[in-house]
């Protein structure tokens, strides 16, 4: 009795194909979820057994399950040599690459253009801080000596937990005018 | 011989060292006043709406995902014939009439509609103050970075709030002080650090601009130095400054 419970739990539990070709894992649009998914699960001729195994049998299901992506899968070296020689495409017969780098190159474009615009907004930021340090330092050395962050002080500037981060709705009372907050 | 040599180079160092210390001296008495200026900004309060580009651009990104990716074994993550599973599809359901179908014949996974969060209230994007142009309030123009600007009670011009310092305070201290005697007390303000953001040098004085941050509260503008006050963002700004004061101060404005 007790070989043949053994010998059966080690045979490896087989996915059975359904005749529609849909395994366990897949969703068909359209369908209404009252109908039952043809599933392995159904299908399986073993008996029912304990809870652990039947979550082996599904990760091992997932695992290697036979549906791969219908999408062109992305090259592995040495093929994707070619996408360093030619990384944009000029292959008129394959309308998708070419629709799909017009797009990618677009984004590249306006990300650029995002980045020199903010390197520049800082830079001019960081110039008026140090020409006016600068003057300050012709001008008033005590001042000067009191502006400078030097690495010898022991305060430290930190940000005041009130400092509200931006979220995608302003909050319902709107602006705190009359400093309600600050009263809590 | 000497001796005489070596007393010539100590004098004409002492005497170097005392001019050096004088002129230093001479610098910090010089007779242009030292003025501190408040640029009190308003952080923006809601995030930027996405373009219609990039708002194209992330659909279409989503899209290859949902195509390219492995397909969804839902059995492993909704135990079979529970109220998560039948949610689950019932939003799948729902969702499969709207959408479009992707390569392979399948159709993007949604998450089930969280009942809660789409109950809660919402305040609008555009408020009221950006519909009337109401340049006073703190509720307009929530994307962008605001600047308080007064109009000065002496000549009349726009500009940011600034004053002489007093006694032996500080640039950090001078502007806190300063704010709240031109603009009023009524409002919680934080001065980032010590250093000083800009300057403008004029013949008379000189203004070292700090940058500070309004975090609640309101302006009310002291008829001894301010007429008139307005919030405004850095392309408004150019509007109302007169033209040699927006080329010193620009630089020191955020772009959006």
């Amino acid at each position: 009795m007790l070989p043949t419970t053994c010998l059966r739990r080690a045979i490896p539990i087989v996915k059975t194909r359904n005749p529609a070709g849909l395994t366990s894992g897949q969703y068909l649009a359209g369908t209404p979820s009252s109908t039952r998914y043809n599933s392995s699960t159904s299908n399986k001729k073993v008996k029912d057994v304990s809870g652990a195994d039947k979550r082996y049998q599904l990760i091992r299901d997932i695992l290697y399950s036979r549906e791969v992506p219908t999408t062109q899968p992305k090259p592995i070296p040495p093929a994707s040599a070619a996408l360093f020689t030619a990384p944009v495409a000029t292959d008129p017969a394959n309308p998708q690459a070419l629709k799909r780098d017009a797009i990618e190159r677009a984004w590249a474009i306006l990300k650029e253009r995002e980045a020199v615009a903010k390197v520049q907004e800082l830079r001019g930021m960081y110039e008026s801080m140090r020409s006016a340090m600068e003057e300050l330092e012709r001008t008033d050395r005590r001042l000067f000596e009191a502006a400078k962050v030097a690495a010898d002080r022991e305060e430290v500037v930190v940000f005041p937990r009130r400092l509200r981060v931006p979220t995608d709705t302003p909050p319902l009372e709107g602006w705190d005018y009359d400093m309600k907050t600050g009263t809590r | 011989m000497l001796q005489s040599t070596m007393l010539h180079i100590q004098a004409r160092q002492t005497f170097s060292r005392t001019c050096n210390f004088a002129k230093r001296y001479l610098a910090t008495a010089a007779p242009s006043k030292i003025h501190v200026g408040i640029l009190l900004k308003r952080n923006p309060v809601i995030l930027r709406k996405l373009t219609e580009f990039e708002h194209a651009y992330y659909t279409y990104r989503e899209s290859l995902e949902q195509a390219e990716s492995r397909p969804f074994h839902r059995e492993f993550y909704f135990k079979k014939g529970s109220t998560a599973e039948q949610r689950w599809l019932d939003a799948q359901d729902a969702a499969a009439a709207a959408a479009e179908r992707l390569e392979g014949g399948r159709t993007p996974l949604v998450q089930p509609r969280d009942e809660e969060l789409a109950g809660l209230e919402t305040a609008e994007r555009v408020t009221e103050a950006d519909k009337g142009g109401d340049v006073k309030s703190l509720d307009r123009a929530l994307e962008r970075t605001l600047y308080l600007v007064v109009k000065k009670a002496d000549n009349g011009s726009w500009e940011f709030p600034a004053g002489p310092l007093e006694g032996e305070e500080v640039l950090h201290e001078g502007a806190t002080r300063h704010l709240h005697s031109e603009v009023g007390s009524s409002l919680e303000t934080w001065v980032v650090g010590r250093t000083p953001v800009g300057h403008i040098a004029a013949q008379d004085k000189k203004t070292f601009y700090m940058k500070a941050h309004i975090l609640s509260g309101k302006i009310e503008p002291n008829k001894r130095f301010a007429q008139d006050f307005a919030w405004l963002t850095k392309q408004e700004l150019k509007e109302y400054l007169q033209p040699a004061y927006y080329e010193q101060v620009h630089k020191m404005l955020a772009e959006f």
